[in-house]
């Protein structure tokens, strides 16, 4: 599947999202759809890590813990414009994504796993000890209102409508790291790291870069995550976000920028229509998610999509 | 308190290094890394419970029946999930145990419930002493379970068959198909083996620590951290990792301070891995270009 | 004649189609009016996740209480739908699943959600969206100061910290050895009984944390042991508390162990054993009935909840259970008093002028009160003698 395919794929995803969130009245039912958007802004980070650049992350969590802590202290302390706040939140977690993964450098696969959630765990550990900042697990955060230079944004579809604005700067950030240099960079480092040096690519730079703009993407989802959720403790940031965020990835295709939207909804979507089974939940969910991976490999973008070139092309006798 | 902390650290080190070997294992045939581990340990907790609480079997039968039940699931879990999945899709493979752990998860909870059990120690509750360090008996059975296992793993692999051929399709999966083995047959009983060595652990472990359908992925992580500082692939390595791991979990909280005694033991581990990315029993592996 | 006009196409379809029409006219004139038959009251508890020692038991009392109320006739004739969702103890599901609730759902009133957190985040929406809502938390911040829509059953933990600090004084019990969990919980307690304590003259000499799934707690425990604390106070919810016992017993701890009311269940004595014997733990009454005073006001009522509760799930109840009975108590006594239609706003009316007697106890409620009476000393400090739990006071 070529990625013109992905990029018309995620455009109509992007224009999908407001459609969808204009035809529901339901509060409960558009806030599914803000979280889910907020989900596909870190799925697209991780996207780039993973799918780009074959930098498996079980860490992600700490950034998008970075992004809300960072907003609601600025927000709450400073008094700093909403805006404002959240982009500075963003920037520190890209700096502590490009910090944190020099020394990790060497490190590959399980390895590199195993190093991230290590840094995830050190972080959380971070978040839910350090009261003062982050009010802990207990009482933890309160965040007051969104607003925009003086307009109040705390409205559902005003969250949905900045939500889907970040998402959309993200994808096209993302498609343009992909198509450019740094991207073939990237997907040469994946392919074999030793040969990419071999070739004069600095690999060093490229896993940083690429950390940094995963970070980066995360802590943005962070920061909107305050404002949305208004109330939020150290439980959030543990490692079941993280591993959330590698199924996101993985379920939607994982080198395609609308698998990661995709895998981002189902994942946000599934629990909800899961409850209707109870306390079958978790095994529901188990299974579908086995089910998903052993038909579709390569994740449900990937495989719908070759599914239905099946399908067209005629069955062969 | 310098001896009795380190009792208490060699007794749930050993613990880490018996989940740590069965991760190793599935690793070393597989190049998986097996989410669902946590869950057949879980299972070994759970079931020897269920058969000493709910169907009144003895001990010694109701943990032999525990840990021959988390092998068959393990069993199955590699059948029904991945035994006919494309070996070289390693992150699918990944997604299929981390669905399956869920759905093992899950399953416990419907079916076992969802409280937390103490199950009964194998010889009484009554603590021994040994000069002025008590011991519970129970520590005693988990260093003799991992003793042994240790010794029947070692002879598995050396001088049978299938372990040789585990062995081999550990070292290279394409030559040894070549050679006549099946992978499969390799990796199946990888998974059985995770399974038993895994549920034994969760068995040992239960009267100590309590069991729960829940608590499955926080051992999983702590038996992940043991194999990669011990080097995976080496059952050795495992042990020693487990053993560092449950020691300094044990030193920092009663000497640096209890509220960041993990930190104090990942913060280890990133420093091992940074130094020495194989771990510290592990080959450095040629990267394959 | 008229036999063929009705086998004419435009009659046959009409015929058709009336006959589709009017099975769904029926099941809709049997919903509408089923739908004025039943109340929802909406439940979201952590029946999962660290949270589920309280989720679990409350979820209990909910289905049984309504059962009950349902039995002799519903809601001023109307029979109660109770609607539960799983927060897993999660804030921002707690939140979703309100609005769930309330929005797509449309319940009359919601009850939960089992953590502080939780219902702190809750609270507004609550207000907001002008639902009557009881939430189980052990913070103050739920009713002080008071909002119109929120009310709140359990005794906070500041009721909780002050009667085991009264306990402390009493017993001249200066220096304390404060062990809690690494959780929302544990914090909380943690917080709340540092702030308290040096009003009992109490000093908090040593302070461990544990995680509450921790195998082994005996390196905490050794430091506690070598510290001048004349106690130890461990605030925690399982396994942590068995572990403790069994390791403190282990290293010949000698000094008295309380603990938080998380403990006060029978499990603590199944599964600690000879270990569990001399702990203390503060609790409300529902878990040793039979030894309450005769003359306790409470006494009737906690047996009640005590023999339903083991006629119907075949176990003791824990005493978190009270926290949603109570809830429905409120509800039930609040809506006798309403002789119109019961709509969200007629009830939390209603709410504020009952008074009623709970398994967790006395609710004298008010504009300015909206949860139990501080003087119903809602706690009594119980002790495990010969495997049992007796009230030590």
């Amino acid at each position: 599947m070529s990625s013109a395919i992905d990029r018309r794929l995620t455009l109509l995803l992007l224009v999908l999202l407001p459609i969808l969130a204009a035809i529901t009245d339901n509060n409960f039912h558009k806030s599914i759809l803000v979280f889910g958007v907020i989900n596909a802004i870190s799925a697209v980070g991780l996207c780039l890590m993973l799918g780009l650049a074959g930098q498996i992350s079980l860490g992600q969590a700490a950034f998008f813990g970075i992004g809300a802590y960072v907003t609601s202290n600025l927000a709450t302390r400073a008094g700093l414009e909403p805006a404002l706040a959240i982009v500075l939140a963003a920037c520190c977690a890209m700096a502590l994504g490009w910090a944190i993964s020099r020394p990790l450098s060497r490190l590959h696969d399980h390895y590199l796993a195993m190093a991230t959630l290590a840094f995830g765990t050190v972080m959380y550990i971070g978040f839910a000890n350090g009261r003062d900042w982050t009010g802990g697990l207990d009482p933890g955060m309160s965040m007051p209102k969104l607003t925009m230079f003086g307009q109040d944004l705390s409205s559902m579809n005003a969250l949905f409508a900045v939500s889907w604005i970040a998402l959309t700067l993200s994808v096209f950030v993302a498609n343009n790291i992909a198509g450019h240099r740094i991207g073939r960079t990237l997907r040469a480092m994946k392919m074999s790291a030793p040969a990419a040096a071999s070739v004069g690519i600095d690999v060093v730079q490229a896993k940083a870069f690429v950390f940094a703009i995963g970070a980066l993407l995360t802590g943005l989802a962070g920061g909107l995550y305050a404002y949305v959720a208004r109330s939020f403790n150290a439980g959030v940031f543990g490692i079941g976000y993280s591993i959330e965020l590698l199924m996101m990835v993985v379920i939607g295709s994982l080198n395609r920028v609308s698998g990661a939207i995709t895998g981002a909804f189902i994942i946000t979507v599934l629990p909800i229509l899961f409850d209707r089974f109870e306390d079958y939940r978790t095994l529901v969910f188990g299974v579908t998610m086995v089910l998903i991976m052993k038909f579709m490999p390569t994740g449900l973008v990937d495989g719908l999509f070759s599914l239905g070139a099946r399908l067209l092309s005629g069955r062969r006798r | 308190m310098l001896g009795q902390i380190v009792v208490s650290g060699i007794t749930i080190g050993a613990i880490y290094a018996l989940i740590a070997i069965g991760f190793t294992i599935v690793f070393a045939t597989n190049r998986l890394v097996n989410f669902a581990h946590g869950e057949f340990v879980m299972a070994g907790g759970m079931l020897y419970a269920y058969f000493t609480g709910v169907q009144h079997l003895p001990i010694a039968p109701a943990f032999l029946l525990a840990t021959v039940s988390s092998g068959l699931i393990a069993w199955l879990v590699y059948q029904i999930g991945l035994s006919d999945v494309d070996r070289d899709n390693h992150i699918a493979q990944v997604m299929i145990t981390l669905g399956a752990g869920i759905a093992l998860k899950g399953a416990a909870q419907v079916w076992l419930g969802k409280d937390t059990l103490f199950p009964p120690a194998f010889s009484g509750q009554a603590p021994m002493s040994l000069g002025t360090l008590t011991v519970s008996s129970q520590a005693l059975w988990i260093a003799g379970g991992l003793l042994t296992f240790l010794l029947a793993l070692h002879v598995l692999l050396k001088y049978t068959r299938l372990g040789a051929s585990m062995r081999a399709v550990s070292i290279n999966h394409y030559a040894a198909t070549l050679m006549g083995i099946s992978p499969g047959r390799a990796a199946a009983m990888a998974f059985v083996l995770a399974g038993v060595i895994g549920g034994a652990a969760g068995g040992l472990l239960a009267p100590l620590a309590s069991t729960h359908y829940d608590n499955g992925i926080f051992l999983a992580i702590k038996g992940f951290a043991a194999a990669i500082v011990g080097g995976i692939g080496s059952p050795l390595g495992a042990v020693v990792g487990g053993l560092v791991l449950g020691l300094s979990e044990s030193l920092a909280a009663g000497y640096v301070s209890s509220v960041y005694k993990d930190v104090v033991s990942l913060a280890l581990l990133l420093f091992v891995l940074i130094l020495r990315p194989q771990g510290l029993l592990g080959r450095a592996l040629p990267q394959k270009l | 004649m008229f036999h063929r006009a009705i086998n004419q196409r435009p009659f046959r379809k009409a015929f058709g189609l009336a006959k589709l029409c009017a099975p769904v006219a029926l099941v809709l004139a049997a919903a509408a009016s089923h739908a004025q038959e039943t109340v929802k009251i909406g439940g979201i508890f952590a029946l999962s996740g660290p949270a589920s020692f309280l989720g679990v038991p409350e979820e209990r009392g909910f289905r049984m209480k309504i059962d009950e109320i349902n039995k002799a006739g519903g809601l001023n004739g109307r029979k109660i739908e109770g609607i539960v969702y799983d927060t897993e103890g999660n804030t921002t599901k707690a939140a979703q699943q309100f609005r769930r609730l309330v929005e797509s759902d449309n319940v009359l009133a919601v009850i939960g959600p089992s953590s502080s957190g939780e219902s702190l985040i809750v609270g507004p929406i609550a207000n907001e969206l002008k639902v009557p809502t009881v939430t189980h938390a052990g913070t103050e911040k739920m009713t002080v100061p008071v909002t119109p829509w929120v009310f709140n059953t359990p005794p906070t933990d500041r009721v909780v910290a002050a009667h085991l600090l009264g306990v402390f004084k009493k017993r001249g019990i200066t220096k304390l050895g404060l062990m809690t969990a690494a959780d929302g919980f544990g914090q909380s307690g943690a917080n709340v009984v540092k702030e308290l304590a040096p009003q009992y003259g109490v000093q908090v000499s040593r302070h461990e944390e544990f995680n509450r799934q921790d195998a082994d707690i005996t390196a905490q425990v050794l430091r506690v042991k070598d510290s001048d604390a004349q106690a130890m106070l461990v605030w925690s919810a399982f396994p942590a508390p068995t572990i403790i016992l069994k390791n403190a017993a282990a290293v010949g701890f000698k000094k008295p162990i309380y603990n938080s009311f998380a403990a006060a269940s029978k499990d603590l004595i199944v599964q600690g054993g000879a270990s569990a014997e001399g702990t203390y733990v503060s609790s409300m009454r529902l878990l040793a009935p039979d030894t309450l005073a005769a003359d306790d006001p409470m006494r009737a009522i906690v047996n009640k909840i005590f023999s339903d509760y083991k006629a119907r799930y075949n176990e003791a109840p824990a005493t978190f259970t009270a926290h949603s009975y109570d809830a429905l108590l409120i509800m039930e006594a609040a809506a006798k008093k309403i002789s119109g239609p019961i709509t969200r706003q007629s009830l939390r009316d209603a709410m504020e002028t009952v008074t009623v007697v709970g398994g967790n106890g006395i609710y004298r409620l008010s504009p300015n009160s909206h949860g139990p009476d501080p003087e119903s000393r809602s706690m009594v400090l119980l002790v495990v003698k010969g495997g049992e739990w007796k009230v030590d006071e």
